[in-house]
């Protein structure tokens, strides 16, 4: 039933020094500032952040969506910020996407089998029968069945729907998978699946992720290493057991104590420690 | 239509989003032609409540009736609506003229159906034409660069600032009495404001995640502009152009009505009313029905806009 | 014992025609047999995925759904809601129970100062316009918004997320309600802004012997907030227990694979993570005889 599928060859993705400001005059401000990463070969990548910290602008920047003042932005050699068409090409076919809103990242209009087959159309020259019957594989590896293939978007869950779209990315056998908060949106229950999901895939095609989230329980699944981004600049970055097991910035120390842990009895007294530590520091400014 | 200063980062408000309904929004929306029509049905909506089923089904029949008229109108006419017959001339409804004569002796029926063709044909083909070439500019505007697309939104601000009744008429008494002229002039009166909405429109849906894939993909503005983004715009410019055609219907006769148009002794509905408006007093037939098929046609389009609305409605999209 | 400020009995929310994705049409019942109830001060957490009823559970307390159909009964301090005219609802709401809604960037008016949303509820009651205000403030005060008296005369789109879901809490707590349902109320934050959102949700829960519902689908944030828990599945009540016993010896499969797929930042990163199915089905015998348990009458 699967095909096997040779596995992904290098990947080299570099950014750096990337800065993307917004805005003119008074109400200019920098979104991303001088921020440097690097991605390999079968190596997933965690970019953490909360909102405004940037981590979607910068990935939009190395997607082509926005257009950085300045950085270096490479994908194997090319540079990203001066494509060739033939680069273009070769940059897209080889860096797919999945996004954060499984609501609006699926054209309403077109059936699955569209939606799924549209990078097949645009990257290879399949035929349509061709094209069809790796839709279908896809859809099977990801967990659905190919006779949704006639459905529409609107008939299926948010989880069913990013499945979709993960099946959409990897049709075309990409090396790097870029991973917008892809289950942000998504119930925790559901998230579950789709981490598996892409772990999975992940191993089967030896893929290189670079993955977005602003949950630092999420990442810990799915990636060797991270980038902590505090309003556009990367805090600190590291292996995944450094960066958790011992935080050097206070920034990345406060995200880690914030992710809320299923265990009542802890979490009641974390709760009152805050208050504690809040009251002292009030105490402290009135005597100030 | 009002004069709008609006400033340059303004965009045409989404249909059905949240505009907030100040006093000054609710009177423009009830003075435009479409607006009355639109007005109406909601009223009627309003009187019906919960049972618009009924309401929307004779709105689809009415509009459907119209056009079988239309089309079939000059075939049952009793009388030739042409021919005048001065000793007939003023004949009050009755047995051999179901709604009178005018003051030539013609039949007022045969004129009524003879004439919704005419009307009908050029109300649907102003708001036509004008539909297609305001989508067209408007995708010119949102893949043009800044300076294009403020350029194309001003000139299309110039025109809306005219009240279409004004602009319509001094281009159509320009070229001459006749309908082609008439049509011609409507299309440029009515096609910046297809254009202000569809560009709206197409700005926020260019906004959508699937663009986004797509443009991920490599697929170039404009083909993602045909593929992606207008199938999912154009579910308002349908509505909008059905409401249009009720305000088309009137425009024209409102042109009509000030000796503009086609000349006599053309039988679009609009001349009659023109015709009839001496004899009001006296003869109130020769105006009165022409005057009552303009406001039953006004009323269906517009009620059939408003269902084609509900209908389209993705009422479908979830949200947590 | 103080009678409960919330009592839900045997509710039933069903959508009298709907066109269902399979094509056919027919009613659909969405909440079924639904009971639970709060006393004064006590926090409890509903959960449940997308599409357990939940939310809608929470909307027929408030009555805020005109299209559906409600049986049971609800009474918010000792009032039934359900069958009653509209009027004497709206006497309830903002005064008796109140409810904060899940995104904060759209529950405020963009064209209204938040001075004037929050005041709102009072000055729908008649407060002079003077008090409103200084009620107003007071109230931002307390919940943490800086420079309140400065501040009012703002508009949303000065405030970022946490903060508009405070002004949001504001003008839902100003009125003195009994009870206050938050539905999701933390699911559009980044986590450490749901820390504080939660936060001051206990506290003015403790201070103001507020009781509180809190809609969510992460089990993971109640743990430290609610005194119950009561999960929801396919519109019927799973499990409603004690927070400590829900997550120390959770009874029902569907609770167990629920807490097994959260991640854990204290988990072995390598290992796959356990999903509700994965649950469930390890359980599969155990499901069964509790199902037969709830089926039964």
């Amino acid at each position: 039933m699967t095909v096997a599928l040779p596995p992904a060859d290098g990947v080299d993705l570099r950014v750096e020094d990337l800065t993307k400001r917004f805005g003119r005059g008074a109400r200019e401000f920098t979104a991303v500032d001088r921020v440097s990463f690097h991605l390999g070969t079968g190596e997933t990548l965690g970019l953490v952040g909360e909102s405004g910290s940037g981590k979607s602008t910068t990935v939009r920047c190395l997607m082509g969506l926005e257009r950085p003042q300045a950085g270096t932005l490479t994908y194997n050699g090319l540079n990203l910020r001066r494509l060739t068409y033939k680069a273009e090409r070769i940059f897209r076919s080889q860096v797919q996407m999945v996004f954060q809103d499984p609501y609006s990242s699926l054209d309403p209009r077109m059936t699955i089998g569209q939606i799924v087959a549209e990078p097949l159309r645009v990257h290879t020259d399949l035929d349509a029968a061709q094209r069809r019957r790796r839709v279908g594989e896809m859809l099977e590896r990801v967990g659905m069945e190919a006779a949704h293939m006639k459905r529409f978007p609107r008939s299926f869950s948010g989880g069913q729907r990013q499945r979709i779209a993960i099946a959409r990315a990897l049709v075309v056998q990409p090396r790097v998978l870029v991973c917008d908060e892809p289950v942000s949106a998504l119930d925790v229950s559901v998230q579950a699946q789709v981490l598996n999901l892409i772990k999975d895939m992940q191993q089967e095609l030896s893929l290189s992720v670079l993955f977005i989230a602003h949950d630092l329980a999420v990442v810990r699944y799915l990636c060797d290493r991270l980038v902590i981004l505090e309003k556009g600049r990367a805090v600190e970055q590291g292996p995944r057991d450094q960066v958790y097991g011992d935080p050097r910035h206070p920034y990345t120390q406060s995200l880690l104590e914030a992710v809320p842990r299923a265990d009542p009895v802890a979490e009641r007294e974390r709760r009152l420690r805050r208050r504690e530590r809040t009251i002292t520091t009030q105490e402290a400014e009135v005597a100030a | 239509m009002t004069l709008t200063s609006t400033p340059p980062e303004a965009e045409a408000p989404e249909i059905g989003a949240d505009t907030p309904r100040t006093p000054a929004r609710r009177a423009y929306e009830w003075l435009t032609p479409a607006g009355l029509g639109g007005g109406i049905s909601r009223g009627l909506r309003g009187l019906f409540g919960r049972h618009t089923g009924a309401l929307d089904r004779s709105a689809v029949v009415v509009s459907i009736l119209l056009v079988a008229i239309a089309i079939i109108g000059p075939f049952v006419a009793p009388y030739d609506p042409y021919l005048a017959v001065p000793a007939d001339a003023l004949l009050p409804p009755g047995s051999q003229h179901w709604m009178g004569t005018d003051d030539a002796g013609r039949d007022v029926l045969s004129r009524l159906l003879v004439g919704a063709g005419t009307t009908l044909l050029a109300a649907v083909a102003v708001v036509l034409i004008s539909t297609i070439v305001g989508v067209l500019v408007a995708c010119v505007a949102v893949l043009s660069p800044r300076g294009v697309d403020a350029t194309i939104m001003r000139i299309c601000d110039i025109f809306m600032a005219l009240p279409a009744m004004v602009l319509a008429l001094g281009i159509a008494a320009a070229l001459g009495p006749s309908l082609g002229s008439v049509v011609l002039a409507m299309v440029i009166a009515m096609w910046p404001g297809t254009t202000r909405l569809v560009r709206g429109i197409l700005r926020v849906t260019m906004n959508a995640a699937y663009v986004e894939s797509a443009r991920v993909n490599g697929i170039g503005r404009f083909p993602t502009l045909v593929r992606h983004v207008l199938p999912n715009s154009l579910d308002s410019v349908y509505v909008q152009a059905s409401m249009e055609i009720s305000g088309a219907v009137v425009l024209m006769a409102g042109l009509a009505y000030l000796g503009v148009g086609a000349p006599p002794p053309s039988a679009d509905w609009g001349a009659m009313v023109a015709q009839g408006r001496e004899y009001i007093t006296t003869a109130w037939w020769v105006a009165t029905f022409p005057g009552l098929a303009i406001t039953v046609a006004a009323i269906a389009f517009g009620l059939l806009g408003d269902v084609i609305r509900v209908r389209l409605d993705p009422s479908l999209r979830r949200k947590r | 014992m103080t009678a409960p400020v919330l009592e839900i009995t045997d509710l039933t929310v069903s959508v009298p025609e709907v066109t269902r994705t399979d094509g056919g049409r027919g009613g659909l019942t969405l909440v079924e047999g639904v009971s639970l109830s709060l006393s004064r001060g006590e926090r409890v957490a509903l959960v449940g995925e997308s599409g357990s009823g939940k939310s809608m559970t929470a909307k027929a307390v408030m009555r805020l759904d005109p299209t559906v159909d409600l049986s049971g009964s609800i009474r918010v301090v000792g009032q039934e809601v359900i069958g009653v005219p509209e009027r004497a609802v709206r006497r309830l709401r903002g005064s008796a129970v109140s409810m904060v809604f899940q995104d904060p960037m759209t529950a405020l008016n963009p064209v209204l100062t938040i001075g004037d949303q929050v005041a709102e509820p009072l000055r729908l009651r008649g407060v002079s316009r003077r008090e409103a205000r200084s009620r107003a403030i007071d109230m931002l005060d307390r919940l943490g918004v800086p420079s309140a008296a400065r501040r009012i005369d703002a508009f949303p789109y000065e405030f970022s997320g946490g903060m508009r879901q405070r002004v949001v809490m504001a003008a839902a707590l100003i009125g003195g309600p009994d009870v206050l349902i938050a539905d999701e109320p933390t699911t559009a934050l980044d986590v450490r802004v749901q820390e504080q959102v939660l936060d001051l949700l206990e506290e003015q829960s403790r201070e103001l012997g507020l009781a509180v519902l809190l809609i969510t689908h992460d089990l993971a944030i109640v743990a430290g907030f609610a005194h119950r828990v009561v999960v929801m599945r396919h519109g019927r009540i799973v499990e409603d227990r004690p927070v400590d016993d829900v997550f120390a010896a959770p009874q029902h499969p569907y609770t167990r694979g629920l807490l097994a797929s959260i991640p854990s930042v204290d988990d072995d990163p390598t290992a796959r993570l356990r999903t509700v199915d994965d649950v469930m089905q390890e359980d599969a015998a155990l499901a069964a005889s509790v199902i037969l348990e709830e089926v039964a009458p």
